[in-house]
């Protein structure tokens, strides 16, 4: 995988660098990883840069990543389905992400939007988990759908009920 | 870090480093964060859903009212560094921000944004110039 590259405060090319970082939060470990830079430290209270040590800095970007990504280790230890788990589920039982959302009666691109930037809200990723773990679930959500012809509910149905034997 | 008496010239100062930082930004600077500021703004994130885009909305409005310390007037230092006192988030949140400007480049470092942990004073709030 290519690695992404970043400026220097000097101007010197830099690698992107990721790390497995935890945070204790209301009792809980979560647990991602981040994404992260190095340059020359500075002192906070004299505004002095240190050559001969490096710190961790993040890009504007790199926060929002990482903001992302402890909010959804923080929505998964409270029960929400994992990106992981979802695209896990899809490629055993071959739905698309698109049909997935559309038999959980999201909008179209949810379930992509999950898997790509993690689950944005807790109540959603519950609802996901649950039919995840509980097939009997999501194969009254595909006789309940409205937008699949019976050739494809038939289908899909028939993959998952071949699980549940 | 000092704290600069009320004084039309420090006045001045404060808003000249306010008017660089916002120069900065419209010409398309990114806020660069330390790691203490960026394990600051999870706990923002987590406890009040604070976002990136609040803390450089709070950067942009910053005015000589919320000035809380900084500016060394003898302007040796790699970084200009002035902590300023703002509310963020939809909550409004008070926090204590610190970022400093580099003298010799275009880098605004964020180097705190956190809850603070005393009553912060702003020594130039309701100073009217002039008036």
């Amino acid at each position: 995988m290519e690695t992404n590259k970043l400026l220097t405060r000097e101007n010197h090319l830099t690698d992107e660098l990721h790390g497995i970082t935890d945070k204790m939060y209301k009792g809980l470990k979560l647990e991602y990883t981040e994404v992260f830079y190095l340059d020359y430290d500075v002192d906070e209270e004299t505004g002095l840069i240190n050559r001969n040590k490096t710190s961790k800095h993040y890009t504007k970007s790199q926060v929002d990543r990482n903001i992302k990504a402890l909010k959804n280790a923080y929505h998964i230890a409270k029960g929400a389905a994992s990106p992981s788990e979802i695209i896990n589920f899809r490629d055993k039982y071959q739905i698309s992400a698109s049909m997935l959302s559309i038999i959980l009666g999201f909008s179209k691109n949810t379930i992509s939007n999950i898997e790509n930037e993690g689950v944005t809200s807790l109540p959603t990723g519950r609802l996901i988990k649950m039919c995840l773990d509980n097939k009997a679930i999501i194969y009254k959500y595909i006789q309940l759908c409205d937008d699949l012809d019976s050739r494809k509910k038939e289908e899909i149905s028939r993959r998952l009920m071949e699980e549940i034997k | 870090m000092v704290q600069l008496p009320d004084t039309p010239e420090n006045s001045a100062l404060v808003q000249e480093f306010l008017d660089e930082t916002r120069r900065r930004i419209s010409n398309g600077i990114d806020i660069t964060f330390t790691n203490k500021a960026n394990e600051e703004l999870k706990d923002l994130a987590l406890d009040f859903n604070v976002e990136v885009a609040d803390i450089e909305t709070a950067i942009e409005n910053r005015s000589t009212e919320n000035y809380f310390r900084g500016i060394d007037p003898s302007r040796k230092a790699d970084f200009e560094v002035c902590a300023f006192s703002a509310t963020v988030g939809k909550d409004n949140v008070r926090i204590y921000l610190k970022f400093g400007l580099e003298v010799q480049g275009l880098q605004i470092l964020l180097s705190f944004n956190h809850v603070p942990d005393y009553p912060m004073n702003q020594p130039f709030k309701n100073y009217q110039y002039g008036d």
